[in-house]
């Protein structure tokens, strides 16, 4: 009984409710941004944020490895009993306690901050996973400059793109002069009293005064091409990004 | 236990029902990924080609408008790709010409990979010294041949008849000479004759900054009109002895398809431009 319905219960998963990711071939000459660890070497990737990389990754991780080699020749004693093992289980339960601590840092919430203009491309336009701006359907994605939070009428799809974009962009930017929708930016100085970068409430490293549009242009019968630009202030002056990316009518990305 | 055996035989009989449903829905399933998977290699492959495709190409691959890595305006030396002489039919009329036995995938990805010798057409795959993986070698390709599947450029009411060549060049319409310099940057004049302004920018074949004066006194009773209009329709005709890299190559290196791509119009216009090019040595 038991072995028929976990059998129902995989099928049902399978083909229902998991559909494996269309991803790009692995290519050792790019890794896309904010890249991931599997699940079961998380914990390693949050190593390497308490101390020197080089350090961590050959010489801690390698020495543990040996620990675990030596450890029943360190703990010899035959009794399994916990009042005959204290230290030894102690430092187990220890040890545990900072390998989960050390997976959560490990997660995508604690990676490292880029740049948030490519924050921002990140989190409308990843290179890898689910896209707020591909995941539009085909047809939904009109030839034409939008700006974020933009309302179009008669197209949901779109529309709560634009509202994502705008979302994103608070998120990363900042207001030199104040604003009701946007956090004041915060200047961060160096040590010769110079600013070198803003501050906003959610991020160390904002945007001063950014504007962004996305353009959606046509790039083949079947295909658009979309910009995203960013316009901003820094200390050293205006500056100006952009990433293109393009939307193949057949790309499927709703059901990403 | 009775009621374990039940569920059990319920569970395991649901199980062959579903997978049968599905078996059912899989031949849809499998072509609408593929058809995703295909997208996304055109995709790929756009992005691919405007980092380093379009410079000599043409961002629409028309080798027209281009532009060097700074944003520059500049010659497009390279052949227009989203062009129905190579992408349109199977074999292609270029693939004809060419006696190319494989099909247009593997004669575009042949050429993007081992790049064309004698040209300026460098290799792209890692096989041949580039910096292409195979895999975007293939999406290049992709992306290449996904004009060819634009009803306006390969659909029935664009497919052009080969002209039907007359003799001599005087039973061609009347040229515009304003039309030249479109023409000669459409059909990839430019990739091997260079700039017409620029005396250094010739790559393979010879400079034709001062065709104008120079083509009435190539062959003897020929006039530089006649001239022009044999050496376009059939490359081998004449074949003049210096190239930019040394002597000119025999046969002709140059494409030996303009008889298929060229209007009458287009023939008489580039014969009129040509004929205005008298400046440069």
């Amino acid at each position: 009984m038991w072995t028929a319905l976990a059998s129902l219960l995989l099928v049902v998963g399978s083909l229902w409710f998991y559909s494996a990711p269309l991803e790009s071939q692995a290519n050792p000459l790019v890794t896309p941004l904010h890249v991931v660890a599997p699940w079961y070497l998380a914990w390693s990737q949050g190593w390497l944020k308490l101390a020197d990389k080089v350090f961590i990754a050959f010489i801690f991780i390698p020495a543990l490895a040996v620990a675990f080699f030596v450890m029943p020749y360190i703990e010899v004693g035959k009794s399994r009993r916990y009042a005959d093992r204290r230290v030894g289980l102690s430092v187990a339960m220890l040890f545990i306690a900072f390998m989960l601590i050390s997976n959560w840092m490990g997660s995508p919430e604690y990676r490292v901050e880029s740049s948030p203009d490519q924050e921002v491309f990140q989190e409308l336009l990843p290179q890898e996973g689910h896209s707020v701006i591909l995941s539009v359907p085909y047809e939904d994605l009109e030839i034409g400059t939008f700006e974020p939070g933009q309302e179009v009428a008669g197209n949901p799809a779109l529309t709560d793109a634009l509202r994502e974009f705008e979302a994103a962009m608070n998120r990363h930017s900042c207001n030199l002069e104040s604003d009701q929708w946007r956090d004041d930016c915060k200047p961060i100085t160096g040590n010769d009293g110079t600013v070198t970068q803003y501050a906003n409430n959610f991020t160390k490293d904002a945007m001063p005064d950014a504007e962004a549009v996305l353009i959606v242009e046509p790039e083949q019968h079947d295909m658009k091409r979309i910009t995203l630009q960013i316009q901003s202030e820094s200390p050293e002056g205006p500056v100006s990004t952009n990433t293109l990316a393009f939307r193949h009518l057949d790309a499927g990305y709703e059901e990403d | 236990m009775q009621i374990k055996v039940v569920i059990g035989t319920i569970a395991f009989m649901l199980v062959m029902v579903i997978l049968g449903v599905a078996a059912l829905f899989e031949p849809a399933r499998l072509g609408e990924t593929t058809d995703a998977f295909v997208g996304r290699q055109v995709e790929k492959g756009a992005v691919l080609f405007h980092e380093n495709c379009a410079e000599c190409h043409g961002a629409e691959g028309k080798a027209i408008d281009c532009v060097d890595f700074a944003g520059e305006e500049k010659s497009c030396v390279g052949l227009p790709l989203n062009h129905a002489p190579l992408l349109c039919g199977e074999p292609s009329q270029r693939l004809q010409q060419v006696g190319w036995q494989s099909s247009k995938a593997n004669y575009v990805s042949q050429t993007v990979a081992a790049g064309r010798p004698g040209t300026l057409m460098p290799t792209w795959s890692q096989d041949f010294g580039g910096p292409m993986e195979d895999y975007q070698i293939d999406q290049v390709t992709a992306f290449v041949l996904n004009w060819g599947e634009d009803p306006e450029l390969c659909g029935e009411e664009a497919i052009v008849e080969a002209v039907d060549w007359p003799d001599s060049w005087e039973d061609l319409p009347q040229g515009d000479a304003a039309n030249g310099p479109g023409l000669y940057q459409i059909n990839g004049c430019a990739g091997c004759h260079g700039d017409p302004d620029n005396p250094g920018s010739a790559a393979v074949g010879p400079h034709l900054g001062n065709i104008g004066n120079v083509a009435a006194t190539r062959v003897p009773g020929i006039s530089a009109e006649q001239y022009i209009y044999e050496s376009i329709l059939n490359p081998n005709a004449f074949i003049v002895p210096e190239c930019p890299s040394g002597p000119c190559a025999e046969p002709s290196v140059m494409r030996a398809d303009y008889g298929f791509v060229l209007s009458e119009q287009d023939m008489a216009d580039l014969i009129a431009y040509y004929l205005t090019l008298t400046s440069a040595p």
